[in-house]
């Protein structure tokens, strides 16, 4: 069964021609402190770097010359000084890129987060959670280590064969354009060089990944194959898999070496060519022997750096696709915001002639819907799966926009008020309580600072949860473990959690959504008087699973196929035997309000 | 000791192609011995500079200098490329081996059953490199000793003293690289752990993207996320300065020796002996000396690493022992030429009269005493409340898990190794939530055998999906995606059971097989199996399956 599977994922990303680079110099701007220091470093390092074959030049001559211990010895001290400066140096250099390199990254980070969290449902829906975090983390630090290591390491060589020039300018003004030819003909093999492994590097990539991807599958289909007696079928898939991750990597590193081989032949060249020109000059007595020394030395300083440039190249290939990826991210339009706010006090939620599709082409969600809920009153959702209940919820929470019609709440159009009011004043309670890793205050006052410890207290005390807040050791700076459930938190638990959210924000309107997990009696009383405390004074659009919560409800819409079937007070439509909700109210079926 | 243990490991799985690891191996153990010879020749071409000047033979030195890189290049590329093929063939390997020892039906080649598939795949990237890279540090300090010995010897020849005093900073490097490399764990240990909170909190929030949206928390969440990434920034700076320090002090160490070496033959009453080409030969040979200390410290690095993988490794595998190491166990597998996977010996059928279930017990999965009896042609349901142990007690008939007690009886015969023996021709198993693998459709059924199309049409038409399968563009060729996604969750049932019936086993083994079917293609299902004369066990609580049934297990009482 060997096969290869096309790898596709990131087809439309690579053909992307958003350059990253005017983004990175944008991100570097507000560091500008940190710049300064790496660049102090730098040129620190630098010098260093040139002192030390100019240093062994000064010795060979004197040497030469026959002169004495006093002569050379301040040579030889000057030397083992500045190796020791360098060892310093070069530890701050490192210290200086990678701490610039974070504070860059780091920014993108958080504005990559931003723009994901601000996207829209479709946006979410289409790119898994896993894709994303790999984005905005693993496409992220790809670029960190390209800039503390590789751009670094770039910045270095230059600065010491531009400072070689210079130097050599002084020494022997025929040498230094020699020198610079070499350093040219090493930078454009560099950059004709830069995507020679690529290739190979991206499809040993693609071949890890897929070994990667064949692997997982067996071992979860370990069960299936045991006992189907076929175990060595994986095995063969598996060996196939890694053949192919053999091949393509052996043809990496033949690539890899050539590169490396061909470079060093040419830095064995520039060496003689400073030698042989160094030897013309010394026979016509216009330089020393030193000086020849000091042109031989300086194309060894930039001649290691530059090896441990050609060794990364594939990184740098990497980085590019991972920048691409990241431009094409920020290249998203950002929302515009409106300026309206709702009036105070208590708000009415009127949906005028709602219509909802949710892609271009597809059927209609919900058609023709119009529903009015006066301020502080309760309206209870019912309808089948599918009906288009939570998609009326989605419209309330501004998480989908409208198709056509409208939605006002307060008589002011929702679209005009600004996320910041409009969350402040519209709450929900989703059906699936999401935990977050941080302690017990982060997932109440969900990190916001300047939300006091008493009001989290108090918001657990109002769901129920004080007893629980005291048996914790750390209060509410205990950490909450998100993996499988939580520590220390039963399902039910978590839904107290969640509701306390609310009771810290004091929200005018809120969209309950109500959990469909099973909770043990207990917990699941304490949850329906905590949510009967919160919901007092407030306009409430419920979707209902437990027929006794539509008891408490004051109007009730019946939905069919994306359309309000029924809609008026809870009184009226009992009174109604003719009604729907009466019919599925006798019947008792939990059918409607799945 | 345990080091040299390690390395007779290291060797086994360089042994796996060991023609193309060790020739490689020999053509790294050249380039490291290299550079030697420029040495020599830029001593030798700077000697005649300063004695005789520009002469012929100089310029014969300095071309000498640049065609022996030229061969090098072409042998390194040669060797590295040779090597570079030993090396993924040693991981190759490894990852077989713990497949192998994963998806084995029984027997003393399996390892304990992992249940985190997705966390056991980090053990196939990065461990197997840990290893392999432990096997690369052996050559590179072989490489590296060979250099030493040699350039020690040639420098010592020209000044003894220097060369002494040019080393010591050496001994000084070892120690230094010794402490960065257990600084350097500790540190990386805690850059990870930074690393971790930041995806982790980041998934976190991604994955609640819409919680985070309807509480307006978007501005505290990214709060949070820069607190998070500065902690990490400051602990991965330090990991990398730590790092990268090992890499530039062995840079710089190379001046400072250099700068010794020249001070002790200055003062030495020798000095006369080291003239500008000492100078030269000194520098590039102290200048390449230097990663000896560097590689040593990586041995020792490499082989906790070594020892940290391998144990992780291990825990997918059957116990090593004295006479057998699972993980480095040659096997044939089409790595680098070698031949295909053999298939296991099939075993011959032995046809089902009777099973019996005798006081099966697992505790720890609720099974306790459990009796049953099976007769062939009788379609036993095993039926109960979620959580009454249904699919534990037919995972512990196969032998996916083990019993504490009791015996499972084949024709009143108890079955030994059941995990061995419950396979095809004896039995077929359709576990609840199947696995399909992402190729086409009819190449899932087939699972490597050679089986007829009649066969193929027959099994589907049993499992009811052939009226599925004629309606797929593509028939049986369709590929059904990653772990069958393009598959609904009923279909990719009935695929699994098809896979299942196609094999024409004595027994067959259902755990909810129709939880995701509508009752028609239920009924039709179990009237076909029925019509058919299977002998099935299975798991169930939907009501056309107990309709069917010739024996019900509930909850531990029998019925019949």
């Amino acid at each position: 069964m060997g096969r290869l599977r096309v790898i596709v994922a990131d087809k439309t990303d690579a053909m992307s021609t958003v350059s990253p680079w005017p983004l990175l110099a944008r991100l570097a701007r507000p560091h500008r402190r940190a710049t300064f220091g790496f660049a102090a470093a730098l040129t620190a390092s630098t010098t260093v770097a040139l002192a030390s074959p100019v240093l062994l030049g000064l010795f060979v001559d004197r040497l030469k010359s026959g002169k004495g211990v006093s002569a050379l010895l301040p040579i030889g001290i000057a030397y083992v000084v500045g190796g020791l400066a360098a060892t310093v140096i070069n530890v701050l250099v490192t210290w200086r890129s990678t701490t610039l390199a974070w504070k860059i990254t780091n920014t993108l980070r958080t504005d990559l987060a931003r723009r994901v969290l601000d996207a829209d449902r479709a946006f979410l829906r289409d790119h898994p959670t896993g894709e994303l975090v790999s984005r905005i983390d693993g496409d992220v630090s790809a670029l960190t280590d390209m800039l503390a290591m590789f751009v670094a390491r770039v910045l270095s060589v230059v600065f010491v064969a531009l400072g070689g020039v210079i130097v050599l300018a002084f020494l022997a003004p025929i040498l230094a354009p020699v020198f610079l030819f070499n350093m040219l003909v090493l930078a454009w093999f560099m950059w004709a060089n830069r995507s020679a492994v690529l290739a190979e590097a991206e499809a040993a990539r693609d071949a890890e990944g897929e070994l990667l991807s064949v692997v997982e599958e067996r071992l979860s289909g370990a069960d299936d194959l045991a006992t189907l007696g076929a175990g060595h079928v994986a095995v063969a898939d598996v060996a196939d898999a890694a053949q192919l991750m053999l091949l393509t990597g052996s043809a990496t590193m033949h690539e890899q070496v050539k590169v490396i081989g061909k470079l060093r032949t040419l830095v064995a060249a520039s060496q003689v060519a400073m030698m042989v020109v160094g030897a013309l000059l010394l026979s016509r007595g216009s330089i020393t022997l030193g000086t020849v020394f000091v042109g031989f030395r300086m194309v060894a300083a930039v001649s290691g750096p530059i090896e441990g440039i050609g060794w990364r190249l594939r990184e740098l290939a990497g980085a590019g696709g991972s920048a691409r990826r990241i431009a094409t991210l920020i290249a998203r339009p950002v929302a515009e915001v409106g300026e309206r706010s709702f009036p105070a006090g208590g708000l009415d939620v009127h949906l005028d002639t709602v219509g909802l599709t949710y892609d271009d082409g597809d059927a209609e969600v919900l058609s023709d819907v119009s529903l009015r809920v006066a301020a502080g009153r309760r309206l209870g959702l019912v309808g089948r799966t599918g009906s288009g209940k939570t998609s009326i919820a989605r419209l309330l929470l501004r998480i989908v926009p409208v198709t056509s019609g409208e939605v006002r709440i307060g008589n002011v159009p929702c679209d005009n008020v600004p996320e910041i009011e409009f969350r402040s004043r519209i709450a929900a309670v989703p059906q699936e309580v999401q935990l977050f890793p941080g302690t017990v205050r982060d997932n109440v006052a969900l990190f916001d600072d300047d939300v006091s410890d008493a009001d989290v207290e108090k918001a657990l005390d109002e769901v129920g949860l004080y007893d629980w807040l005291q048996a914790q050791t750390n209060g509410l700076q205990t950490q909450i473990a998100t993996t499988d459930g939580g520590a220390g938190l039963s399902a039910g638990e978590a839904q107290l959690l969640a509701l306390a959210r609310l009771f810290c924000r004091q929200p005018s309107v809120i969209v309950l959504d109500e959990a469909t997990s099973r909770i043990d009696p207990e917990t699941q009383a304490q949850l329906e008087a905590a949510t009967e405390r919160l919901l007092i004074g407030r306009t409430a659009v419920i979707i209902a699973h437990r027929l006794a919560t539509l008891d408490r409800c004051d109007d009730i819409a019946v939905l069919d196929a994306g359309r309000v079937i029924e809609f008026g007070s809870r009184s009226d439509l009992l009174a109604d035997p003719s009604s729907a909700f009466a019919r599925l109210t006798r019947a008792g079926s939990e059918e409607w309000i799945a | 000791m345990r080091m040299w243990s390690d390395i007779g490991r290291g060797v086994r799985v360089a042994n796996y192609r060991g023609k193309h690891f060790w020739l490689g191996s020999l053509a790294w153990l050249g380039l490291f011995a290299f550079p030697i010879l420029p040495g020599l020749l830029t001593g030798a071409a700077f000697r005649e500079l300063q004695r005789h000047g520009s002469t012929g033979r100089f310029y014969l030195l300095a071309i000498a200098l640049v065609i022996s890189q030229g061969f090098l290049t072409v042998g390194h590329i040669f060797g590295a490329t040779v090597y570079a093929r030993g090396y993924e063939a040693g991981l190759g390997l490894l990852q077989i081996n713990m497949v192998h020892a994963q998806v084995v039906s029984g027997g003393p080649d399996a390892g304990p059953r992992t249940r985190a598939p997705s966390e056991a795949v980090s053990r196939f990237r990065d461990d197997p490199r840990d290893i392999m890279l432990f096997v690369d540090t052996l050559v590179d300090v072989a490489g590296s000793g060979l250099f030493g010995a040699v350039a020690i010897t040639v420098m010592f020849r020209i000044n003894a003293l220097a060369t002494i005093v040019g080393v010591l900073p050496m001994v000084a490097l070892t120690f230094f690289n010794h402490w960065a490399g257990h600084r350097s764990r500790r540190a990386r240990a805690i850059a990870r752990q930074s690393t971790s909170e930041v995806t982790g909190f980041l998934g976190a929030a991604l994955g609640a993207a819409t919680t985070v949206k309807v509480f307006g928390a978007g501005p505290a969440v990214l709060g949070r996320l820069d607190q998070l990434s500065d902690h990490r920034a400051k602990a991965n700076v330090k990991d990398q300065v730590i790092t990268e320090s090992m890499f530039t002090v062995a840079d710089t160490v190379a001046d400072l020796c250099l700068g010794l070496a020249l001070l002790v033959a200055v003062l030495g009453a020798r000095a006369g002996r080291l003239d500008a080409g000492g100078v030269a030969l000194f520098a590039s040979y102290l200048g390449n000396l230097v990663w000896l200390p560097r590689r040593l410290a990586m041995l020792f690095v490499g082989h906790r690493r070594f020892e940290v993988s391998a144990g992780r490794m291990e825990k997918l595998l059957p116990t090593r022992t004295a006479s057998s190491d699972p993980l480095m166990t040659h096997r044939v597998a089409p790595i680098l030429g070698g031949g295909p996977v053999a298939r296991p010996a099939v075993a011959v059928r032995n046809p089902l009269d009777r099973l019996q279930l005798v006081g099966i017990s697992n505790l720890e999965r609720g099974l306790n005493d459990v009796n049953l009896v099976l007769k062939r042609g009788q379609i036993a349901i095993v039926t109960g409340p979620v959580g009454s142990g249904k699919s534990s007690l037919l995972q512990a008939v196969l032998g996916l898990i083990p019993i504490d007690s009791g015996q499972v009886r084949w024709n009143d015969q108890a079955v030994a190794d059941r995990a061995a023996f419950f396979i095809p021709p004896h039995c077929a198993f359709v576990p609840q939530t199947p696995t399909l693998f992402a190729e086409s459709l009819v190449e899932n059924l087939r699972l490597g055998e050679d089986i007829d199309a009649d066969d193929l049409v027959s099994a589907l038409r049993q499992s009811a999906f052939d009226d599925d399968v004629a309606r797929f563009p593509e028939g049986l060729a369709t590929r059904i995606g990653s772990r069958g996604i393009r598959l609904s969750g009923g279909q990719l049932q009935r695929a699994a059971a098809a896979r299942a019936f196609v094999r024409h086993t004595e027994l067959v083994v259902l755990d909810d097989l129709t939880s995701a079917l509508d009752v028609e293609t239920e009924l039709l299902l179990w009237e076909r199996l029925r019509a058919n004369g299977v002998t099935v066990l299975a798991a169930s609580t939907r009501p056309a399956a107990l309709a069917q049934a010739d024996v019900i297990l509930d909850l531990g009482r029998t019925y019949d």
